[in-house]
C-alpha cells in the first residue's frame, strides 16, 4: 500500500473517530437532560443555537481564507 | 482500493448516526419527549459540525494536494451553502413564531441542500466521501426532525 493511501485511510479514520463520538455525545446530551429534574430546556437551547451558529461562522471563515489564499 | 475504502468508511458513518439517533428514541421513556424545536436545533447542530469537519478535510487535502483546486472550490461552494442554510434555520427558529407555522420555510431552507452530483462524481478521496455522505445523511435526518 502506497503511502498516500495510508494517508487517505488515516484521514478517513480521523473523520469517524471525530464524528461518531460527537453524535453519540450530542444524543446523551439530550438523555441526560431528559432525565435531570427541573433542567432549564430553554437555556440549553439557546446554547446549541449559539454553539451551531459559532461553527457556521467558523465554516465560513475558513472558506473566505482559502478563498483569498486561491485568490479566488 | 479508493472505493472500497470509502464503503466501508461511509457504512461506519451510517452506523454511528443510527446509534445516535436510537440513543435519542429509546431513552425518553423515563421524562417527556424533547419539544420538536429542540430536536430540530439538536440536528441542525449536529450538521453545523460535520459540515465544518468536512470543510476542514476538502482543505487539509487540497494544502496536501491530494484534492485539485477546482474540486475543492466545488466542494467549498456546497459546504459554505450548508452553513448559510443551517444559519437561515437558526434564525427561523429564533423569529417567534410557533414551530408549525415555520416548518415549511424550514423545509425549504434545508430541500436543497443536496450534494449527490458532487458525491456521483468519481476520483474523489475516501475521506471526502465520507464527509460528503454524512453531511447528506445529516441534512436528511434534520428534515425529518422538521417533519412534513
Amino acid at each position: 500500500m502506497n503511502p498516500q493511501t495510508l494517508l487517505l485511510i488515516f484521514r478517513g479514520v480521523e473523520l469517524l473517530a471525530t464524528l461518531g463520538p460527537l453524535a453519540l455525545a450530542e444524543a446523551m446530551k439530550i438523555r441526560d437532560l431528559l432525565q435531570a429534574p427541573g433542567s432549564d430546556i430553554t437555556a440549553e437551547l439557546k446554547a446549541i443555537k449559539n454553539g451551531a451558529v459559532a461553527a457556521a461562522d467558523e465554516t465560513l471563515a475558513m472558506i473566505a481564507a482559502w478563498r483569498a489564499e486561491q485568490g479566488l | 482500493m479508493y472505493s472500497r475504502v470509502a464503503r466501508l468508511l461511509g457504512a461506519a458513518v451510517i452506523v454511528a448516526v443510527l446509534a445516535s439517533q436510537t440513543a435519542c428514541v429509546k431513552t425518553p421513556s423515563t421524562g417527556p419527549p424533547a419539544p420538536a424545536e429542540y430536536r430540530v436545533a439538536q440536528a441542525v447542530a449536529v450538521l453545523v459540525e460535520a459540515n465544518k469537519t468536512a470543510t476542514e478535510v476538502a482543505i487539509s487535502l487540497n494544502r496536501s494536494s491530494v484534492l485539485d483546486r477546482g474540486t475543492t472550490a466545488e466542494i467549498l461552494n456546497y459546504t459554505e451553502a450548508v452553513a448559510r442554510s443551517a444559519k437561515a434555520v437558526l434564525a427561523l427558529l429564533d423569529d417567534g413564531r410557533p414551530l408549525d407555522d415555520k416548518r415549511a420555510d424550514i423545509r425549504a431552507a434545508l430541500a436543497t441542500l443536496s450534494n449527490a452530483g458532487l458525491l456521483q462524481k468519481g476520483g474523489l478521496p475516501p475521506a471526502v466521501v465520507t464527509a460528503l455522505t454524512t453531511v447528506q445523511l445529516l441534512v436528511e435526518e434534520a428534515l425529518k426532525e422538521v417533519g412534513p
